[in-house]
């Protein structure tokens, strides 16, 4: 009896030092699973960029980019077809001036009878993605509203709000990514009240612990992303608070640069008042300077010359411009408490904490790609998207990069790199946010000249200086004299 | 006689000058030269402690000391090819899948060396050698992926020198001379940029920068032959280091890219059209040779040598364009040795020779790009030397296997695997008078 004992031990140590063996022998890739991914997000997890939701990017949103990295055999996106829904914005002139394309996109994938992998709804904050199920349900208005039934088609498959959705998959990893919906309107409208544009952090908090519980009862393996910093995208940060023309700070004849005018802070109550320099101002203004809004008539006496830029909204289609630094601070403080209630939310939960605010800070820097830099400078960078706030599929490629060496790093993925070559060069794999054929109008020459000026402020003069490696002085020091910039057209916008 | 001496010198420099006009690519690690005669050659460069030719005034100026008391002239040089040369990409940038080759340009190098016996004891030697140079064209350089970064860089250097040479004893030797090398380089690349109305990575301008004059730079060779038994010699050499300052001009031509708005931009920001002036300084290295050389039979020397190199003063290049910020390369090349290994068998008629080297990289990963893609390299050699008369017709070839090297940690996050075989068919031509 003893020898079959013997023996049967002998099979059962041998099988088992068998399965520890293959076992310690798995690809690193088996470390983390992707044939089902769920990934709930915002516009940026959606593809969304400049200004519109388009199949020619959603196809390189970071998750599909990733996906497609991976080898996913089946991912599946709310894709729209071209020319996309939102009015994709369309660089017109470098002025800069922008034109939009209709907003016709039709639904491609709508008879799907699951949930999509990617369940990103541009506009959602979190407390949408956690509960709402149609446009009606949503506390964020605007975009989320819009494009949330067509991502869940609740009408159809009746399974809940996003997180519901990402759990009924089944996901075999699971991405939370609300990088800044809580608060970004506060910006975008210039209109920064706690409570209105700005999610206060105890519902932030309480959303964010049951979305990561929900999830991670579901799926334990996971990444949630952090918010970002919403004063730093170059929605916020292009415009100097000063005059400038052709390129140039305008001097006042001390040899200063002249602020552009402001309602806030003035002394004896004044109503118009030059703006400090830590003061932010977006892109909004863009619309306002041409007609002289912010302008001392002193210096270029325009129709509303000596009038403010405003620093709230004045309607739903005014915006403010100005966002002053007490605000600019606050917002400030407030993205560092969501993200410290996210990091203890991913503890809590297991999920890994992906600090999206690190990588914008190194794209702020530039990244170097075979000689080609890419950063988040406007227009000029390759990054971000003509709406200043959302990337473009190049910058899309490099955050799927990021993420994917964060998956390594944490995970042991051992997940392949993304291949940038097909973004940087063809600006897309469908041709990018221009598509197949780029739209440019050209200029008379009034318009070009016009285009010329407009092109050199300062800060692109600065990108231009960088990208080229030329003398930062040389193409920004003040020039006294000049005649002040006429600033051009901006989108949607003409007069408040 | 001084004057056809005067003559004929001038002759094998001239020829040689001729050859060395064009050097090019890097043949030992970093972009230093070794091949500087086609003995030594045949012996993988392991010649410091034999050094019983002429091109001992590169592998040990000490070595002429013992030659014969004759005018011993020599000239010749070294066609470089190279059958592969390529990279294979990898992502991120340029990616996976990507693949792209050097030219298949020739580059020769020559070397000329005359010693004049000025007593017994004391031996007078002029020559030339290619001490260093560097080729890297990339085919195709308008497509290729790493334009932005280089596209060509042409480093070439000749080393002109006159050495005393001084046999102090029978057992030992000494040799020194000031070392003057002629530099120049050229380096193109292409300029791209983000445009606008695509957000695609275009390119907007190339730049070609070629430095202008002949700068000299002077140094010094110095070397010590032992011969403390009949059997064995120890010898060491030394050249240098230099730091080499290139003045030039940097021409900016423009590439349009179909749009006038952006293409009216780049040329409001850039000088194209124009050459402007540049100046850079490149560090070239101290090399440092120890060997020895022991007869195993009458005729047949087994020599070992080991050679360091001091890279570390190629830390980083700094490019100054008129009006332009500075551009500094970070290079951080690191001290290398290599170990080099040769038998010869000499005889009447002629020689017989072969070898071998291992030679280290100086270059880190993330130094390693199109500019310069170098690896540890692993090399034989063989060679032959034929009597006849007063001249000694010297045939040698060295085949070079540079280690396959991947990089995924390039400074410019440009990855993928370099792989390059050479091979090096000498020719030197000796005489005696």
């Amino acid at each position: 009896m003893k020898t079959p004992t013997a023996l049967l031990r002998l099979v059962s140590a041998a099988s088992l030092a068998a399965v520890l063996a293959t076992a310690a022998a798995l690809p690193a890739a088996a470390q983390v699973d992707l044939t089902r991914i769920a990934f709930v997000g915002d516009s940026e997890g959606a593809g969304f960029s400049s200004g519109c939701l388009t199949k020619r990017v959603q196809v390189d949103s970071p998750i599909a980019i990733i996906a497609r990295t991976a080898g996913v055999a089946d991912f599946q996106q709310p894709i729209v077809n071209d020319p996309g829904l939102g009015g994709c914005m369309v660089l017109t002139s470098l002025a800069p001036s922008f034109g939009a394309e209709a907003s016709t996109g039709t639904p491609a994938n709508l008879a799907l009878p699951r949930p999509y992998n990617n369940l990103s709804i541009p506009g959602c904050a979190i407390h949408d993605m956690v509960y709402a199920t149609t446009g009606a349900e949503t506390q964020s208005a605007g975009a989320c509203r819009s494009f949330i039934d067509l991502v869940l088609r609740n009408s159809a498959l009746h399974i809940g709000s996003p997180v519901a959705q990402a759990v009924a998959l089944s996901p075999t990893f699971v991405f939370l990514e609300n990088v800044g919906n809580d608060y970004l309107g506060a910006v975008l409208s210039g209109t920064v009240i706690d409570g209105v544009t700005v999610t206060p952090i105890a519902p932030f908090t309480a959303d964010i612990n049951t979305a990561l519980t929900t999830l991670k009862n579901k799926q334990p393996k996971g990444i949630v992303f952090g918010v970002a910093d919403v004063t730093s995208i170059p929605f916020a940060t292009t415009l100097p608070p000063f005059l400038t023309s052709g390129g140039k700070l305008v001097l006042d004849p001390a040899g200063n640069p002249i602020p552009l005018l402001g309602p806030k802070n003035c002394a004896g109550g004044a109503p118009v008042c030059p703006i400090p320099a830590n003061t932010i101002v977006t892109l909004n203004a863009a619309a306002y300077l041409p007609s002289g809004f912010g302008i001392p008539c002193a210096v270029a006496p325009l129709p509303n010359c000596n009038k403010p830029l405003p620093a709230a909204a004045i309607d739903a289609t005014h915006p403010g411009a100005l966002i002053y630094a007490a605000d600019v601070a606050f917002l400030k403080a407030r993205g560092a408490e969501y993200n410290t209630a996210i990091k203890a939310a991913a503890t809590a939960s297991g999920y890994k904490f992906y600090d999206v605010n690190d990588f914008l800070l190194r794209l702020k820097a530039g990244f170097d790609i075979g000689g080609a830099t890419v950063n988040a400078n406007f227009l000029t960078g390759g990054a971000f998207s003509y709406d200043g706030f959302h990337l473009t599929p190049i910058g899309y490629a490099l955050l799927a990069d990021d993420v994917i060496q964060f998956m390594n790093a944490n995970f042991a993925a051992g997940l392949p790199r993304v291949n940038l070559s097909t973004y940087l060069f063809n600006g897309g794999t469908n041709g990018g946010l221009s598509g197949a054929n780029a739209l440019y109008v050209p200029l008379n020459g009034a318009d070009f000249e016009r285009a010329m000026e407009g092109i050199f402020t300062p800060e692109f003069a600065r990108q231009l200086a960088s990208m080229f490696s030329f003398p930062k002085a040389a193409l920004v020091q003040g020039d006294p004299g000049q005649a002040p910039r006429h600033e051009p057209h901006h989108r949607g916008i003409e007069q408040p | 006689m001084f004057k056809s001496i005067h003559n004929r010198l001038a002759t094998v420099v001239l020829v040689g000058l001729v050859a060395a006009g064009s050097a090019g690519r890097v043949e030992s690690a970093g972009f230093a030269l070794f091949e500087q005669g086609a003995k030594g050659t045949a012996m993988g460069g392991a010649f410091v402690a034999t050094a019983d030719d002429p091109s001992a005034m590169f592998f040990n100026p000490a070595g002429n000391a013992f030659a014969d008391n004759k005018l011993t002239m020599e000239g010749g040089g070294f066609i470089i090819l190279r059958p592969t040369a390529q990279l294979d990409g990898a992502s991120p940038f340029p990616g996976d899948g990507y693949h792209a080759e050097m030219s298949k340009s020739l580059y020769a190098i020559g070397h000329g060396y005359g010693v004049l016996p000025l007593s017994n004891d004391v031996k007078l030697a002029v020559g030339f050698w290619s001490p260093a140079g560097l080729g890297v064209p990339w085919e195709n350089s308008d497509a290729f992926s790493g334009r932005f970064l280089s596209q060509r860089v042409d480093i070439r250097q000749i080393a002109v020198s006159a050495q005393l040479a001084v046999k102090l004893s029978d057992w030992i030797a000494i040799g020194a001379g000031p070392e003057f090398r002629f530099t120049d380089v050229k380096l193109s690349k292409n300029i791209g940029a983000i445009n606008p109305f695509t957000t695609r990575f275009v390119d907007v301008a190339h730049v070609s920068i070629v430095s202008t004059g002949t700068p000299v730079k002077v140094g010094f060779n110095a070397g010590i032959l032992i011969k403390p038994c009949e059997r064995l010699r120890f010898g060491i050499a030394h050249h240098s280091h230099m730091d080499v300052d290139l003045e030039g001009g940097a021409e900016f031509g423009k590439i349009p890219t179909g749009n006038a708005q952006f293409d009216a931009a780049v040329a409001a920001g850039l000088p194209v059209g124009k050459t402007v002036p540049a100046t850079t300084s490149i560090q070239f290295p101290s090399v440092t040779i120890f060997g020895m050389a022991y007869d195993l039979a009458p005729g047949l020397t087994l020599e070992v040598d080991g050679n360091y190199t001091a890279w570390k003063v190629f830390d980083q290049t700094v490019l100054r364009i008129s009006g332009l910020p500075d551009t500094t390369l970070v290079h951080n090349f690191e001290n290398t040795w290599s170990v080099r290994a040769g038998v010869l068998y000499q005889g009447k008629a002629g020689w017989v020779a072969g070898g071998f080297v291992y030679d280290q990289t100086p270059q880190p990963d993330t130094d390693v790009s199109p500019f310069l893609p170098d690896s540890n390299r692993s090399g034989g050699s063989i060679g032959a030397g034929i009597r006849a008369g007063n001249f000694e017709f010297q045939l040698s070839s060295l085949f070079l296997w540079f280690h396959e090297r991947t990089v995924s940690t390039n400074k410019d996050n440009f990855n993928g695997t370099y792989k390059t075989f050479a091979v090096l068919p000498g020719v030197t031509i000796k005489s005696t008078f």
